[in-house]
């Protein structure tokens, strides 16, 4: 059975140790599932050729 | 005391009074002080006011120009900093509870700097906790929207925004993460800008989002802002991420024509269905001011920007995450619950999407700097709304759809130039027709601020927005 997104944060937490509160954990997967869900929807970017780190065009421009 | 209309005089009018001794600095800073212990109360303005020691140093100040000694450009000028900037021996809360107790040992550069130039703290501004965003419960007291009491003046410089429209101070410093200056800007009716990303030094303050931080001066008209930015600006040795890159003498660049200058009206922001259609016919508007001008003005596309909100929080969140880890493992009750919640989410950002976010953010730039080549500056709306009702911001979020649609679609709009690092103004340009203030947002090329003062002093000039007061201020 898909475990629920409130026990995918307690899962993931727990995994790195990190304590949360359970009053709270309602929250942060609506928070948690809302991130995931619009990555999703940005799976129709060409982001392959873009590179990461090169970000600063600035310094570029001024060098 | 000076016949000056106070409220109104820009900076350097009041430095002028105050050099021929027609405006006394300590006459001066009292009239701030007055007006704090009237309505700060109301507003909550300011986490701790400075009163004895701007007192102390508006008496220097007066000896100073009594005896007609050398001054800086700020002398005798009140200055409000929002409380993430370090204050040697004051309080410096970072708008959270677990640094109630915090007091620096030494000045950040951009204080050093401003008292160089004969500035006066006059305050600690209040600031939703952690310079994130969102704050539920503040700690020091819900900071109020001078035009409407009942509303937000904007995150995360809350403070320094309200202080500002207000009359609270002359002018104040605050931080924009991803809209933090630009925002409280807009809402209170202000001149807010985020300088290029390593145009100012950020030694001596708490970092939120290593990439993106940004210290900016909100200030009430756009030469103030100049003024600030120039006496800040600069490479710093304690801070890396300055750049050695001249600093103009922006002031200089004002009342320049602004005929031929290249504007483009940003086609996501303009046709985003979060846009709210009042704000939407104030931009509209403002745009015309700048084609009479005869700047030449067009609609450009940078297609990523409306869908860029959701890369910011990956990215902002999970770094705020890293550098509060210590917080959220010993501490984290201590803290608001939007705070909490959004950085413990921030906490199981996945790598993937860290990864994957990156190379967003990198498209996005580049999408930007290629608009940049075809037009000057890019004008959109601040925030796609006026502001807010403080309620609502209260509000928990219930779903993964209350997320996305509350907080997703509202950092896609400051925030995108932020990633890309770029400077940006919001200037005055308007109020909706239940009196709530817009704002202009002007963005342009890396290091080119003056081209932003030179077109929003131009602005100004021809609509005089600036000199519109909340009701409360007035009085």
């Amino acid at each position: 059975m898909a475990l629920s997104s409130e026990d995918r944060v307690r899962e993931a937490a727990s995994l790195i140790g990190m304590p949360i509160p359970e009053h709270d954990i309602k929250e942060i997967a609506a928070r948690f599932t809302a991130l995931i869900e619009s990555f999703r929807s940005l799976d129709d970017l060409e982001l392959q050729h873009e590179l990461p780190y090169h970000t600063d065009l600035s310094e570029a421009q001024h060098e | 005391m000076s016949n000056l209309d106070l409220k109104t005089a820009s900076i350097d009018t009041l430095v002028k009074a105050m050099r021929k001794q027609e405006l006394s600095p300590v006459e001066l800073v009292n009239w701030y002080l007055e007006r704090i212990e009237k309505l700060n109360p109301v507003l909550n303005s300011y986490i701790t006011v400075c009163a004895d020691e701007a007192r102390e140093q508006a008496r220097k100040a007066e000896a100073l120009l009594a005896n007609k000694a050398e001054t800086g450009p700020l002398v005798g000028v009140p200055i409000a900093l929002k409380d993430q900037i370090f204050t040697k021996g004051i309080r410096t809360t970072n708008g959270s509870l677990y640094y109630k107790d915090h007091i620096p040992t030494e000045d950040a550069t951009v204080v050093t700097k401003l008292k160089d130039a004969g500035a006066i703290i006059i305050g600690k501004a209040n600031m939703s906790e952690f310079a994130l965003g969102g704050t539920r419960k503040y700690p020091y007291g819900t900071p109020r929207n001078p035009w409407d009491l009942d509303r937000d003046p904007g995150t995360s410089s809350a403070g320094s925004g309200s202080a500002v429209s207000a009359r609270l101070c002359a002018a104040s410093l605050g931080e924009d993460t991803g809209g933090s200056v630009r925002g409280p800007a807009g809402h209170c009716g202000v001149v807010g800008i985020r300088p290029t990303y390593g145009r100012i030094s950020r030694h001596g303050f708490f970092g939120a989002v290593w990439f993106t931080d940004t210290i900016g001066p909100i200030t009430t008209c756009v030469e103030d802002n100049a003024l600030i930015v120039r006496t800040i600006s600069g490479k710093d040795s304690k801070d890396v991420t300055t750049k050695p890159i001249p600093v103009p003498n922006y002031t200089e660049g004002l009342g320049k024509s602004i005929k031929g200058l290249r504007i483009g009206i940003l086609k996501e922001y303009m046709e985003h269905e979060g846009l709210d259609s009042e704000v939407r016919t104030v931009v509209e508007a403002a745009t015309e001011v700048f084609r009479e001008a005869g700047a030449s003005v067009k609609t450009v596309s940078v297609p990523f920007v409306s869908r860029s909100g959701p890369v910011f929080i990956a990215l902002a969140d999970s770094e705020a995450a890293a550098a509060t880890d210590h917080v959220l493992r010993d501490n984290s009750a201590i803290l608001d619950s939007a705070t909490r919640t959004r950085l413990l989410a921030g906490s199981l950002t996945p790598s993937y999407i860290y990864h994957r976010a990156l190379r967003a953010k990198a498209m996005l730039t580049n999408q930007f700097h290629a608009a940049l080549k075809d037009v000057d500056i890019l004008i959109s709306p601040t925030q796609p709304t006026a502001a807010p009702l403080i309620e609502t911001g209260e509000k928990v979020f219930s779903s993964a759809e209350d997320v996305a649609k509350r907080l997703h679609t509202h950092r896609s709009f400051c925030a995108s130039f932020a990633m890309a690092a770029l400077p940006a103004i919001s200037i005055p340009c308007g109020l909706t027709p239940n009196g709530l203030p817009v704002g202009l947002h002007l963005a342009g090329r890396p290091f080119e601020e003056e081209v932003l003062f030179q077109a929003g002093y131009a602005y100004q000039e021809t609509t005089q927005w600036n000199k519109s007061l909340p009701p409360l201020a007035v009085s």
